[in-house]
C-alpha cells in the first residue's frame, strides 16, 4: 500500500459568508484504499466532497488526481474525469429501468449505439454482464429501478460509476438506510473494488463500520484537519475525542476537578419537586427504541450521541413532531396526546427543530410575526391579550417583538424585516423568542447552537441557562459534548437508536459520555446506570 | 447560503419605496394606465348616468360583468395563499345555480332556503376538497379536478341535463337587483372583499394562512390547526363560487348546467396571480386579486368597444397577463428596476 496516491488534496480552503468551511485541509487517498472521512456536523466533510465533485469551487489549495491537477466543473465533469459519488439516496432515476439508468446520460462512446439511438438488446446484455460482476445476477435489468431495495439501487449506482471508469468512489453515508445484511453485501463489493485498485472515500457516522472497512481515517473538526490515522492504531475513544476536540487525557484530568454546574438538580424550593415532563416507553419504528425520560423544574437535560444515534428522533417524539409507535407523555403530571404539536404547545412546550430553516422560522414572514405566531393564541396571560377573540393588534405584536428583540439582542434593522434576511444565529434567537413570548415552560432544543457564530452561540447558551434558572425545563441536544457536560445536570446517552445510559449529578462528565458513545464503558468511573441493550 | 449575514439597508426605505415594492403596486399601475388610456381613446368611457334609477356606463359594465370573477377570486386568493389551487369553482357555480333553480321550480320554499341551501351545498363540496387534500394528502390539482368533474356531473344529473328556467322576483332582486342605483352583484363583491380583508387584517387568521402557505411544517410545529384551516379555506372558496353561481343564474333567470361558470376557474386563478399572491403560497392579497380581475375585464370591454373580434381579444389578454406577471417576477424585476425588494433575492 505504498503506491503513489490516487488523489492528493493540499491546503484546501473554502469560505462561505460568515464561516470558514474548510481551512487548509490536506487529504490523500491511495489506490485500493478505503479512507474514512469523519467529523461532526459542520466539520467540513460535505464541503470537501462537494468541491471534489464539482458542486462548489475552492477558494485556495490544490487537488491532484492521477498525478495531474484536477478541477471539476460539475458532478458529471468529475465523473468523466474518474471521480464518482454515491449518496445515501442515489442520484439515479427511480422511474427508469436498471439498464436505462446504467446508460443514461453517458458519452456515445460508452453506450451501445444503433442508428435509432441506444441499441436496446446490446444495452440489456451489457447491463447483465456488468451486474454479474457485482453478484447481481438475479436482477432483471428491464425492471424499474425504484422497485428494488435501496441497497440494490446503490449497487447499480456503483456499477454504473465503475463502468464509467471511475478510479475514486465517494460513498457518502451509503449505509444509513441499509439493514445489517445489506450493509454486509455493500462491504463485500467494497472489498472487491479495493482489489481492483479503486480508491474509496467513505463517509459515515457508524463507528463499527468505519473500523470494519477502513484502512485510514481522516478526522475534520470545524473545517480544520485534526489528523489522518491508520485505522488499526486509533482507538474508538481517541477517534471520538478527535471528532469532538477533546483528548481523553485532557478529559481524565478534568474529571479530578469537576466544573461547577450552572443549573443544579436541586429544585428551587422544597415542595417544588414536580416533574415538568415525563415520557414512558416512547418509540418509533426505525427511529428509536422505547425510552423513558423525566425532566424536572429548573433542570437542563442533555441528549448526547453521535449523528444518527436517535437523539433528534427522541426530541421530535417528545414534542409530537413525529407520531410515536407507542408510549406516553405527561406535562406537569397531565397526560397529553402524543404526535400532536398542537397538544404539546398548549401544554406549554416549545421546540426548536434541527432544521431551523424548514421547520423553524417562517422565512418570508417578519421577525415580529415569527415571534408572535404562537404567543397570540396560547401564550401566557400577559400576552394573550394580543390574540383575544382571535383578534390581533399589529401594534401590540410589534411591541412584544421589540421587547424580545432587545432582551435577546437580536440584530435586525426592524421587527418588520423578513426573518430570512437575518443571520443563522439571529434566526435561532427569533425561534427562542417565539417560545419565550408564548411562555413555554418546557423547551426542547435540537442543536440550537449549530452553525451560528461564536458570539451568538454564547448568547444562546446564556439564554438557556437563564431559562433553566427561572424554573423552566430544557431538553438540550448539542454535538459538542463539553457544552452538554457543562450545561446539563443529567444526560441520556444514545447509540444506535437507543438510550444506552443515563448519567446524573457528578456522573455527568465528557469522559463518561464519550465512553458510552464509544461503546466501551466497562471501566466506567461514572456514576451512571447502564441500560440493558 | 447557510450562513447569511444580515444585510442591513443603510437608508431607511421611503414611503414610496415601500409602496412600490408591495405586491399590489404593478397591477394597480396597469389598471390605472388602462383606465386612463380608455378615457382618452374610448368615447364616453368615463360617463356614468342614472336612468330609471339605475346607473349606466362602461365602468358600471366592467364592475358588473367582472363581479363573477371577482367573487371567485376572493376565495381563490385564500386557497392559493395556502399553496393550494381550486379548479372546481366553475362547476360549483353550476351546481349551486342548478340547486337554486330546482328549489324554485320544484316547490315554493321561502327565499332564505332558496339562497342558503345551495350555498351550504357549495361549501360542503369545498370542505370535501379540503378533506381530500388535508387528510388524504391528495395533490390540490388532482382533488379539485375530481370535484370539477363531479360537481358539474351532479348538476347535470339533478337537472336531467336541461336548462332550468325559473321566475322568482324576490330572488332576482337580491342577486340581480339594484341598491342605491348600483347593481347588487357589485355590492356583494365589495362587502365580501371588505369583510375578508378585515378578518385577515384584524384576526390571527391572516397570519395563520400566510404561515401555512409559506411553511406548512413550521406552522404545524407552532401548534396551528393546519388541517382545520385548510378545510375552512377550501369551503370558503366554494362558498364564494356558490354565491357567484346564484348571481349568474339570477342574471339570465335560468340555470344552464352546460355553460354556467365554464372556464371561469382559469380567469379567477389568473386574477389572483396578477394580483400578486404567490402560487407557491404566502401572503394573500385580496385587493390585488380584485384589481387583477378588473384589469382583465377592462381590457375585454375596451376591445369590445373598439370592435376587435373575440379571438384576438383572448390573445391581447394573454399578452397583458404575461406582462404584469413579468413585472412582479422577483428574478426579472431587479433587471429593470432598482427596487428595494431586489435586495432580498
Amino acid at each position: 500500500m505504498t503506491a503513489a496516491p490516487l488523489l492528493t488534496i493540499s491546503s484546501l480552503t473554502k469560505r462561505f459568508p460568515g464561516v470558514l468551511a474548510l481551512d487548509s485541509v490536506d487529504l490523500d487517498v491511495r489506490p485500493g484504499e478505503v479512507h474514512a472521512l469523519m467529523g461532526q456536523n459542520g466539520a467540513g466533510k460535505s464541503t470537501l466532497i462537494k468541491i471534489l465533485t464539482g458542486v462548489h469551487t475552492r477558494d485556495a489549495g490544490t487537488i491532484s488526481f492521477l498525478s495531474r491537477p484536477f478541477h471539476a466543473a460539475s458532478p458529471s465533469d468529475a465523473q468523466r474525469q474518474g471521480i464518482a459519488t454515491v449518496f445515501q439516496e442515489t442520484s439515479l432515476v427511480p422511474t427508469l429501468s436498471v439498464a436505462e439508468n446504467l446508460f443514461l446520460a453517458r458519452p456515445h462512446s460508452q453506450t451501445p449505439r444503433a442508428w435509432y439511438g441506444l441499441d436496446w438488446s446490446a444495452a440489456g446484455r451489457r447491463a447483465r454482464e456488468l451486474l454479474a460482476r457485482f453478484d447481481l445476477r438475479n436482477v432483471d435489468v428491464h425492471e424499474t429501478l425504484g422497485r428494488f431495495p435501496v441497497a440494490i439501487q446503490q449497487m447499480v449506482a456503483i456499477a454504473r460509476a465503475i463502468d464509467m471508469h471511475a478510479r475514486l468512489l465517494v460513498l457518502d453515508e451509503p449505509t444509513s438506510s441499509l439493514d445489517a445484511h445489506e450493509t454486509a453485501r455493500l462491504f463485500q463489493t467494497i472489498a472487491r473494488l479495493k482489489e481492483d485498485g479503486i480508491g474509496i472515500i467513505f463517509v459515515t457516522h457508524f463507528l463499527d463500520q468505519v473500523y470494519q472497512v477502513s484502512d485510514r481515517i481522516t478526522v475534520l473538526r470545524n473545517g480544520r484537519l485534526v489528523g489522518t490515522f491508520a485505522a488499526s492504531s486509533l482507538t474508538r475513544l481517541d477517534l471520538i475525542g478527535h471528532m469532538l476536540g477533546r483528548s481523553p487525557q485532557e478529559l481524565e484530568a478534568s474529571v479530578a476537578s469537576p466544573t461547577p454546574r450552572t443549573s443544579p438538580t436541586r429544585p428551587r424550593d422544597p415542595d417544588d419537586t414536580g416533574e415538568l415532563l415525563s415520557a414512558r416507553g416512547l418509540s418509533r419504528r426505525d427511529a428509536i427504541a422505547p425510552f423513558d425520560l423525566t425532566l424536572r423544574r429548573a433542570q437542563t437535560l442533555g441528549l448526547a450521541g453521535l449523528l444518527g444515534s436517535g437523539r433528534t428522533e427522541a426530541a421530535r417524539l417528545l414534542f409530537g413532531a413525529d407520531r410515536p409507535a407507542g408510549g406516553s407523555v405527561k406535562v406537569s403530571g397531565r397526560p397529553i396526546r402524543t404526535g400532536s404539536p398542537r397538544a404539546a404547545v398548549r401544554a406549554g412546550m416549545g421546540f426548536c427543530p434541527e432544521d431551523r430553516k424548514v421547520e423553524g422560522v417562517i422565512p418570508s414572514m417578519s421577525v415580529a410575526a415569527n415571534i408572535a405566531l404562537v404567543a397570540q393564541r396560547t401564550g401566557a396571560r400577559r400576552v394573550r391579550r394580543l390574540g383575544r377573540f382571535g383578534f390581533l393588534s399589529r401594534r401590540a405584536q410589534a411591541r412584544l417583538a421589540e421587547e424580545l428583540v432587545r432582551r435577546l439582542g437580536i440584530k435586525t434593522p426592524s421587527v418588520h424585516q423578513p426573518v430570512n434576511l437575518l443571520s443563522g444565529g439571529n434566526q435561532q434567537k427569533v425561534l427562542l423568542a417565539r417560545w419565550l413570548a408564548a411562555g413555554s415552560r418546557v423547551l426542547i432544543l435540537d442543536e440550537p447552537t449549530r452553525g451560528i457564530d461564536v458570539g451568538a452561540k454564547a448568547e444562546v447558551e446564556r439564554l438557556i441557562d437563564e431559562l433553566a434558572a427561572s424554573g423552566a425545563g430544557v431538553v438540550f441536544i448539542s454535538a459538542e459534548l463539553d457544552e452538554v457536560a457543562r450545561r446539563c445536570s443529567s444526560v441520556l446517552v444514545l447509540r444506535d437508536r437507543r438510550v444506552i445510559a443515563e448519567l446524573s449529578g457528578e456522573g455527568v462528565t465528557e469522559h463518561a459520555i464519550m465512553q458510552f458513545i464509544a461503546g466501551d464503558a466497562r471501566d466506567s468511573t461514572a456514576g451512571g446506570t447502564t441500560h440493558a441493550s | 447560503m447557510p450562513h447569511d449575514t444580515p444585510r442591513l439597508r443603510a437608508p431607511a426605505p421611503s414611503r414610496f419605496d415601500a409602496w412600490r415594492s408591495s405586491a399590489v403596486f404593478w397591477p394597480l399601475v396597469a389598471l390605472v394606465a388602462l383606465l386612463l388610456l380608455n378615457i382618452i381613446i374610448t368615447p364616453n368611457f368615463s360617463r356614468i348616468e342614472i336612468r330609471t334609477g339605475r346607473a349606466f356606463g362602461s365602468i358600471i359594465d366592467i364592475l358588473q360583468n367582472g363581479s363573477l370573477v371577482m367573487l371567485l377570486s376572493i376565495g381563490m386568493t385564500l386557497v392559493i395563499a395556502i399553496a393550494g389551487i381550486d379548479l372546481s369553482v366553475g362547476s360549483v357555480m353550476a351546481l349551486a345555480a342548478t340547486a337554486a333553480a330546482l328549489l324554485i321550480t320544484g316547490g315554493h320554499p321561502p327565499l332564505w332556503i332558496v339562497i342558503s341551501a345551495p350555498l351550504a351545498l357549495a361549501a360542503g363540496v369545498g370542505a370535501f376538497n379540503g378533506l381530500l387534500i388535508g387528510r388524504l394528502g391528495l395533490q390540490p390539482i388532482v382533488a379539485t379536478l375530481v370535484t370539477l368533474v363531479a360537481a358539474r356531473g351532479t348538476a347535470q344529473t339533478l337537472s336531467d341535463d336541461q336548462k332550468v328556467r325559473f321566475d322568482l322576483p324576490a330572488f332576482q332582486s337580491v342577486f340581480d337587483g339594484l341598491l342605491f342605483s348600483i347593481p347588487t352583484p357589485i355590492l356583494f363583491v365589495l362587502a365580501l372583499a371588505v369583510v375578508v380583508a378585515l378578518v385577515l387584517r384584524l384576526t390571527t387568521l391572516g397570519m395563520d394562512i400566510e404561515a401555512i402557505g409559506a411553511s406548512p411544517r413550521a406552522a404545524r410545529l407552532c401548534g396551528l390547526r393546519v388541517e382545520l384551516i385548510r378545510v375552512t379555506v377550501y369551503a370558503f372558496c366554494a362558498l364564494c363560487a356558490g354565491l357567484a353561481g346564484l348571481v349568474a343564474a339570477a342574471d339570465i333567470k335560468e340555470a344552464d348546467v352546460a355553460s354556467c361558470g365554464l372556464y371561469l376557474e382559469l380567469d379567477a386563478i389568473l386574477a389572483v396571480v396578477i394580483g400578486g399572491t404567490s402560487l407557491t403560497g404566502g401572503r394573500p392579497h385580496i385587493a390585488g386579486s380584485l384589481i387583477g380581475a378588473l384589469l382583465m375585464q377592462t381590457l375585454t370591454v375596451m376591445l369590445q368597444m373598439h370592435n376587435i373580434p373575440t379571438e384576438q381579444t383572448l390573445i391581447v389578454k394573454a399578452a397583458v397577463a404575461i406582462l404584469v406577471c413579468l413585472l412582479q417576477s422577483p428574478t426579472l424585476k431587479p433587471r429593470f428596476f432598482r427596487s428595494p425588494s431586489a435586495l432580498s433575492t
